[in-house]
């Protein structure tokens, strides 16, 4: 078994900047009054609840930034990241300072306060879903990973980030994708396979490893 | 009717309108809050999700284990054995196990305050530092300063004496009433050196243990685990096993382990001692050089066997027997110890022993000097009553409580309470509300070792590192530091310049790089020892060591005891030691082993004394000493003499946290404050008590069902004659039900040859009872890794305890030969479950990997499964169980935290298996064996359980459980075979040097 010892000094610092995910339970931010921005297309993203009306179809979609550029951790753990503060201000120190929402972002810097994102893409507390089990799929349906708009939507086209189907994180919904991987229809219940069946002549990939079971409940329940 | 203006109507429309309301409310979860780091963590290895963990070094005891923090998000939420360190190997004991709930104790102080007549008030730090300074500068004679603290480990006492020196003040005081004193006198007066020496309990081939609870909290008892096992635990292919015989008025865990029982009278250990000395003296004489023998005849002439046969009321011929067995062992191994050794001639015993060992050619086989243990830092308890004189007669003015609880830990007669009444200031350094931080005027409040900065030296050779695992829980400041800081405001030579403890710590530390001869660049020893938990050498040490009886006297005759009545045993507790584990929800809810009593204080009395004074079990009785009297519950147990009651320490708190306070009784209460002369502990057993039934029921809970088995044959043995010669026993327990029965009438599908099931993986487990010593270390673990709920006295009360596993406690036969059973029980995740096909929701049931799976959001809670599950290993939640502030910052974010109305069980750590498989997945392989290990595995100081693949034939698993038919199957069994619910959980069964008792 291998550990990875760290020393302590060499996280400390960060460490000492809080957590990742405060587990508090808030009520709904009252909407905040809309204010009239220079920027014209800025101006027609609805207020929302979150903090700063940020825009993905801006990011994402106009100025085409890579997803994993600013969630950083998609690749390599459970959870994708939400962005750290730093990377904003890596682009907004040069770029947007006379935008009102930009100026928001500044001053959290400025302020060394976190910015409190209100989740929108949630899964209840008794799954795991691991984001780099599914950015690195590699099986017949997903050679290259299930893209990210395959869960998340039309993400780089929406002003406001919205969860478009309201099916988002229910069984149904993740079962749809797990369903179609070759073998798994043939087994979606919890009993004997049937001989010969397409389950057990998929048990193993085309390369020869055993396939995942991925409509065993122990996959997603934890 | 209507006065009140509120009409009937009225109320149903505030009524409808709340429950529209709430139904709204209820349609979907708040929303929750994403907050992100302002700055990602620089470290590259860093990933939110993925843990990261620390090595350091454990503190809840002076063994100073190597321990590895799991981490997740900053936070320590498991704590296991670093695999590296020479004296864990990887395993930690439920202690250890618990120290996370040292870290988020819910007592702990989060800020520093001050005593505002019986009021305490918050105050900045700034303001409590410069109180101190002030209190400090305050006192003109420096010596009227001094300071009491719990722990010296490492260069910490040498701190503290730097610190104190350089005030000018009193010398400090290290306060252990569990102290080993009396070995280093021993040592000091038979071979002139003043250590204690290492006991290598795996060599010997007949260990014979005066009273010492090695298995629980004397000296270094994750080690001693290990190597007994290694030594006791039947070698399967030689079939040889070595032989345990356990000597004392009292039976702990560690008693109940041994193969043979001598129930001597209390105190009369060193005229055993002496006695088997005398005769092993006779049988080995040739081999001992004639200077030594000269002098052994001197010392040794007045005892002998007879003798001591009178004073300890066993047979003469057993005690021969047993003299006979010492001489001719190679080598045997004797050891004295723990509380029925603590008399006022606890250094007598030690000198006895001493000799048995010389006498046997035990020295520099079993019991090895040079290794230099520092296991005890502890200071002679004369220095404490001292203290406490000093103390009462005005004669100091400042006192410093570092961690140390005198007020709780010392007998009342040592007169703490009015002494501290005399002291002007007590500034209290500890991290959480105890009895003494109570009674001071001003608490800055100390870290925890989980996050602060230490180290300790256990043996040569050890240097283990203590590092902070994370931030600390709340913002204050280690005791060292603020030390330290004073330090600094006063000018004080040699530690001004050193602005914080880790400064010099790696002063410290660069002589330790010199001394273990290692070269080059600091910085980077410092992070390699740092990485690795410290530096680990193998050494070898001169066991050489010079008989020096020269006008040696042996004070043998056995202490005597005050007042009336029975002789009154304190025995240090598995869970709480000394007092100092007792706010530990864990600790307080695992049940004692041998008693299986939780929550609670009880008396162990034997059944004949019992009867002689017409107590019931479970009466509540009054026990009364000359200096006080407490009321506790009557526990009656075979494995005490008639003469004593044995009493647990470390409960009864009264100030120490809701988790702490009046849970039982404080045995300390009983107690004179006499002190072993000769070798410098508090004399624990030194009273008689009187003890009188008061005819009510007493608050006990207990776990356990039935003490018997009637012939279930859960816990089975067999003799080593039997698996010498490869058979098993002719008809195992469970008579014409046994497991050729339960064979041919098998009718059920087997999952083995139905097409998707254990391919490629069939988890499992084995449990080798032989291994076993019952010592609930996995209990913790598995709180610890499964976020399992505590129901407190109550709910256990009715059976509704969450504990996924359960040590079973059975007994055999009765009388002085009663022989304990204990083995682990947990879900055996069965091929033809019980629970599976009674669920009516499809909640629970096998997974094509043979786990038998619960999903919680699925079940609705009607507990069928529970009511069929024939090892009644399911747990409901009952309630919403809280996890009180900060307690709940440990839970472990792979499991779910479970809700009112769910049923629960052992996952075989599911969460562990999944990340495996990712792993091996996006390597392109599967599992390798060993590669996954359950909390509970993890953490076995003697490897009684084994976890991995049962489908892979090379697997330890599946060497160790032999599935096939026809195979070599001796010891392996399965608990209630007859049931054919074929479990993945193979038991190994206890082996025994002679015939098992039969059933009373």
């Amino acid at each position: 078994m291998k550990y990875h010892r760290i020393a302590f000094e060499r996280v400390s610092c960060a460490l000492a900047f809080g957590v990742l995910v405060a587990l508090l339970w808030m009520p709904a931010l009252a909407l905040a009054q809309v204010e009239l921005l220079t920027d014209a297309k800025v101006a027609q993203i609805p207020a929302g609840p979150q903090p700063i009306r940020f825009s993905h179809q801006i990011h994402a979609g106009q100025d085409l930034i890579s997803c994993e550029y600013c969630h950083i951790y998609a690749r390599r753990s459970d959870v994708a990241g939400v962005p750290p503060v730093r990377i904003c201000m890596g682009c907004h120190q040069l770029v947007g300072q006379q935008l009102m929402e930009v100026q928001k972002v500044v001053k959290y810097w400025t302020d060394q306060t976190p910015i409190p994102w209100v989740k929108i893409f949630d899964v209840p507390d008794f799954v795991r879903f691991a984001h780099f089990k599914h950015v690195t799929a590699n099986n017949e349906v997903y050679p290259n990973g299930v893209q990210c708009q395959t869960c998340h939507g039309p993400i780089e086209t929406m002003p406001t980030t919205v969860k478009q189907d309201a099916n988002f994180g229910t069984m149904g919904w993740c079962l749809q994708c797990h369903l179609t991987i070759p073998g798994m229809m043939e087994r979606k219940r919890a009993e004997p396979a049937s001989e010969g069946s397409a389950f057990l002549k998929n048990a193993k990939t085309p390369k020869g490893h055993y396939r995942p079971h991925l409509t065993d409940c122990l996959t997603c329940h934890k | 009717m209507t006065d009140n203006g509120f009409r009937r109507r009225d109320f149903f429309k505030v009524l409808a309108a709340g429950g529209a309301a709430t139904a709204v409310a209820a349609c979907a979860d708040p929303p929750e809050k994403l907050i992100p780091y302002l700055v990602p963590p620089s470290n590259i290895e860093f990933t939110p999700g993925v843990p990261v963990e620390y090595a350091t070094t454990c503190a809840e005891c002076p063994a100073a284990c190597g321990m590895v923090i799991k981490t997740r998000e900053a936070r320590a939420i498991k704590a296991e054995g670093n695999p590296d360190h020479p004296v864990n190997r990887g395993t930690l004991c439920i202690r250890g196990q618990s120290s996370l709930q040292t870290l988020y104790n819910p007592a702990r102080i989060a800020s520093a305050m001050r005593r505002q007549a019986e009021a305490w008030q918050a105050v900045t730090w700034a303001d409590a530092e410069a109180a101190f300074l002030a209190a400090l500068q305050g006192v003109m004679e420096r010596k009227r300063i001094a300071l009491i603290t719990d722990s010296a480990m490492g260069s910490r006492g040498e701190f503290l004496d730097k610190w104190l020196a350089g005030l000018g003040a009193s010398p400090k005081v290290v306060l252990d009433t569990l102290g080993q004193n009396a070995i280093k006198a021993a040592g000091q007066m038979v071979f002139s050196r003043a250590e204690i020496p290492q006991y290598r309990i795996d060599q010997a081939q007949l260990l014979v243990n005066f009273g010492s609870d090695f298995l629980e909290t004397w000296l270094s008892p994750v080690r001693q685990n290990r190597e007994f096992a290694a030594m006791h635990a039947v070698d399967d292919k030689a079939a040889r096993k070595g032989k345990f015989v356990h000597i004392g008025p009292h039976v702990s865990l560690t008693g109940a382990n041994a193969d043979e029982w001598l129930n001597i009278a209390p105190g009369s250990e060193a005229e055993v001692a002496l006695g088997l000395a005398r005769e092993v003296f006779e049988a080995n004489r040739r081999k001992i050089p004639g200077v030594e023998a000269g002098e052994l005849e001197r010392v040794l002439q007045p005892f002998g066997i007879e003798r001591a046969a009178g004073h300890s009321g066993i047979d003469a011929e057993r005690l021969k027997a047993l003299a006979k067995a010492i001489a001719s062992a190679e080598p045997s191994l004797v050891l004295a110890g723990g509380t029925p050794a603590a008399t006022g001639n606890a250094a007598g015993l030690q000198v006895a022993v001493n000799l048995l060992n010389y006498v046997a050619g035990n020295l520099g086989k079993t019991v090895v000097f040079g290794a230099n243990q520092r296991i005890d830092p502890s200071s002679p308890h004369a220095d404490v009553l001292a203290l406490i004189n000093r103390m009462r007669n005005g004669e100091i003015d400042l006192l410093i409580v570092d961690g140390a609880n005198p007020l709780y830990a010392l007998p009342p007669a040592a007169g703490m309470a009015e002494a501290l009444g005399k002291v002007k200031t007590v500034v209290s350094l500890s991290s959480a509300w105890d009895e003494t931080t109570h009674a001071a005027h001003l608490v800055l409040p100390g870290l925890t070792f989980l996050e602060r900065w230490g180290d300790a030296f256990p043996q040569t050779g050890v240097y283990g590192l203590m590092q902070p695992v994370m931030a600390p829980v709340f913002p204050v400041k280690a005791a060292e530091d603020t030390l330290l800081s004073v330090a600094a405001t006063l000018g004080m030579a040699g530690l001004k310049e050193t602005p914080t403890y880790q400064d010099y710590l790696k002063a410290a530390w660069a002589k330790v790089q010199s001394q273990t001869g290692q070269r080059g660049d600091f910085a980077a020893f410092w992070r390699t020892a740092l990485q690795n938990g410290g530096v680990f050498q193998q050494v070898t040490f001169s066991g050489s060591v010079r008989l020096n009886l020269r006008g040696l006297e042996v004070p043998a005759a056995p202490p005597a005891f005050e007042g009336e009545g029975l002789v009154l045993l304190p025995t240090a507790s598995l869970r709480h030691r000394d007092g100092r584990g007792a706010n530990k929800p864990w600790l307080q809810e695992i049940p004692d082993p041998i008693s299986q009593v939780v929550w609670g204080s009880w008396a162990d009395i034997n059944p004949e004394t019992a009867k002689r004074l017409g107590i019931r079990h479970g009466e509540r009785i009054k026990v009364s000493s000359p200096y006080g009297e407490v009321e506790t519950a009557a526990y009656l147990h075979y494995g005490v003499h008639p003469d004593v009651i044995a009493i647990p320490m470390g409960q009864g708190h009264s100030r120490s946290g809701r988790h702490a306070d009046d849970v039982g009784v404080n045995v300390m209460t009983l107690l004179p404050a006499h002190t072993d002369a000769a070798g410098g502990d508090l004399a624990l057993l030194a009273t008689r008590v009187a003890v009188k039934g008061t005819g009510q029921q007493a608050q006990l809970v207990q776990t356990d069902g039935s003490p018997r088995q009637m012939d279930r044959g859960i816990i089975q043995s067999m003799t080593l004659a039997q698996v010498a010669k490869g058979e098993p026993p002719a008809a195992a327990h469970g008579g014409e039900h046994g497991e050729g029965a339960a064979r041919r009438n098998f009718f059920y599908p087997q999952r083995e040859q139905t097409p998707g099931y254990y391919d490629p993986y069939r988890w499992g487990m084995t449990v080798d009872s032989d291994r076993c010593t019952g010592c609930s270390a996995c209990v913790a673990a598995c709180y610890a890794e499964n976020n399992v709920p505590v129901v407190g006295r109550e709910r256990v009360a009715l059976g509704r305890e969450m504990s996924w596993i359960r040590v079973e406690r059975f007994l055999e036969g009765a009388g002085d030969s009663y022989r304990t059973l204990v083995q682990p029980m947990f879900c055996q995740h069965c091929e033809n479950a019980g629970c599976e096909p009674v669920c009516p929701v499809y909640a629970t049931y096998h997974n094509p990997e043979g786990l038998n799976a619960q999903i919680y959001n699925r079940c609705v809670g009607t507990r069928y499964c529970s009511n069929n599950c024939a090892y009644k290993v399911r747990r409901f939640n009952w309630f919403e169980y809280l996890h009180d502030a900060p307690l709940h910052l440990q839970l472990n974010p792979d499991v779910t935290v479970r809700s009112k109305g769910v049923m629960e069980k052992c996952t075989m750590c599911v969460q562990r298996i999944t990340r495996a498989k990712d792993k091996a997945r996006s390597e392109g392989r599967i599992v390798h064996d060993g590669e996954i290990t359950p909390a509970c595995v993890q953490t076995c100081p003697t490897s009684a359980l084994t976890f991995g693949n049962l489908r892979d034939p090379g697997s330890e698993v599946s060497r160790k459980a032999q599935r096939e038919e026809g195979a070599h199957r001796v010891r392996q069994y399965e608990v209630l075979a007859d049931l054919q619910n074929r479990p993945a959980v193979t038991y190994l069964r206890k082996v025994t040097l002679e015939d098992g008792h039969k059933e009373a």
